[in-house]
């Protein structure tokens, strides 16, 4: 009975040690691996032009600031604060950028004052981060920046489109059907919910920002007060 | 180590072949050989795991009771399993994209456990090293093989079949019947050729 007992419990020391082990060493992997940090690059710039024209193309506009990624104390928001809060919601939302200026586009739009919220929600594979861009309170684009999911490609090819069209009330699910790639639809309805919560909240703000931005760079094709 | 069991353990990845030989680890091999980059990419990462966790089982053989060695096995082979994802995630998205479900499915590799249980549980680290390097590199040439005949077949006459499932089994059998058939020939002909060798040296 003793022997038993202690093989029973060497067996388990030694499983939990090995168990142990191999989270340490894969914890101490994890921290040299780079990790994701949202920056305004001129590859986001893209992605920020075409769901949400500058009127300048995406070089112009990332090298003359048309496009600029907005701090917390510029627009008195709290990123870590909104994310602690909406702990529940399983997305983060990672940075927001703007328009301050920008010129009338080819259809004769123009998207001063307009800005864009990045987030990010974990997918099947990896974390899938989404652009969302937003005028005078309205979804007007949105695409995603970075994804590295398996099933990618059974998305619609539209979706993004129709999320810009009209914003879904319900479910993406109900509205797209099932895809194939579940929780890949998943974590971009999550993104694009917390995003619209985000700029629901901090909307005025940002525009007030954006505005000071546009008088303080003296453009004349700036945000209008 | 004698250089006998050298020899053998050495030339295991040929003589006991996991794929042609022993029939071990499909899943992956069919579902990951339609292009050449997809079926090396994977038997590198199939080979990278089957050695370490075959280097790590054989020295933690002795601490590891019978009783739990294979969920211990598990915990191992998961874990570096864990540690390629982690790689190829962070490096290579593109591979990720494309072969990223399958490396996690290593964890749970025949090939893998199989060597582990009968070989790594029992024999010293030098032995199992090099018995893991032997079968992961024919694995590594066999998916290869397999996956660039399927590529250029399906260069030949057109997406839609060599590059599918079913394709992939006709090849993969053809294939298997190829290498068997050179492999019985080689070994008649050193039968035949042993004695003779040993006539003339009396």
């Amino acid at each position: 009975m003793t022997k038993s007992l202690s093989n029973a419990l060497k067996s388990v020391l030694v499983l939990v040690s090995i168990a142990v082990v191999c989270v340490g060493v894969l914890a101490v992997c994890n921290m040299f691996f780079p990790t994701y940090k949202p920056t305004l690059d001129l590859e986001t710039a893209k992605l920020i032009d075409k769901i949400c024209p500058t009127g300048v193309g995406y070089k112009r506009a990332y090298k003359e600031k048309y496009i600029v990624m907005l701090d917390d104390s510029e627009y008195g928001g709290d990123l870590a604060g909104f994310n602690k809060a909406n702990k529940t919601n399983k997305a983060e939302v990672l940075a927001v950028y703007g328009e301050p200026k920008g010129e009338v586009d080819g259809d004769g739009k123009s998207n001063v004052g307009a800005f864009i919220v990045e987030c990010k929600s974990e997918g099947n594979d990896s974390d899938v981060v989404i652009l969302v861009a937003f005028k005078d309170g309205a979804v007007v684009g949105a695409t995603c920046k970075k994804q590295n999911e398996s099933y990618w490609n059974k998305l619609p090819k539209n979706l993004f489109d129709e999320i810009s069209k009209e914003y879904p009330s319900g479910s993406f699910k109900s509205v797209f059907g099932s895809t194939g790639a579940t929780n890949s639809l998943r974590a971009i309805e999550r993104s694009c919910n917390l995003a619209v919560k985000f700029a629901g909240k901090y909307r005025e703000k940002i525009s007030d920002a954006l505005q000071k931005i546009a008088l303080g760079a003296g453009s004349d094709t700036g945000v209008s007060a | 180590m004698t250089k006998d069991e050298f020899k053998k353990t050495a030339l295991g990845g040929l003589t006991n072949n996991p794929v042609f030989v022993l029939v071990l680890g499909m899943c992956p091999t069919i579902a990951k050989s339609d292009n050449i980059i997809n079926a090396l990419s994977l038997g590198i990462c199939t080979a990278f795991v089957l050695v370490f966790s075959n280097v790590i089982i054989s020295a933690l053989r002795k601490v590891i009771p019978d009783k739990v060695h294979l969920p211990a096995y598990i915990i191992i082979i998961a874990s570096l399993v864990t540690f390629v994802q982690m790689i190829v995630k962070s490096f290579m998205p593109e591979l990720n994209d494309s072969i990223g479900a399958f490396i996690a499915l290593i964890t749970v590799n025949c090939i893998i456990l199989g060597r582990a249980e009968s070989f790594a549980g029992k024999n010293k680290v030098l032995p199992s090293f090099i018995d893991g390097l032997s079968m992961g590199l024919g694995f590594i040439v066999s998916i290869t093989l397999l996956g660039s005949i399927r590529q250029l077949l399906t260069m030949a006459f057109g997406s839609g079949f060599f590059d599918k499932t079913m394709g992939g089994f006709i090849v993969l059998g053809l294939l298997m019947a190829a290498f068997n058939r050179i492999f019985d020939a080689v070994k008649q002909y050193r039968k035949r050729r042993t004695p003779l060798i040993e006539r003339e040296a009396v």
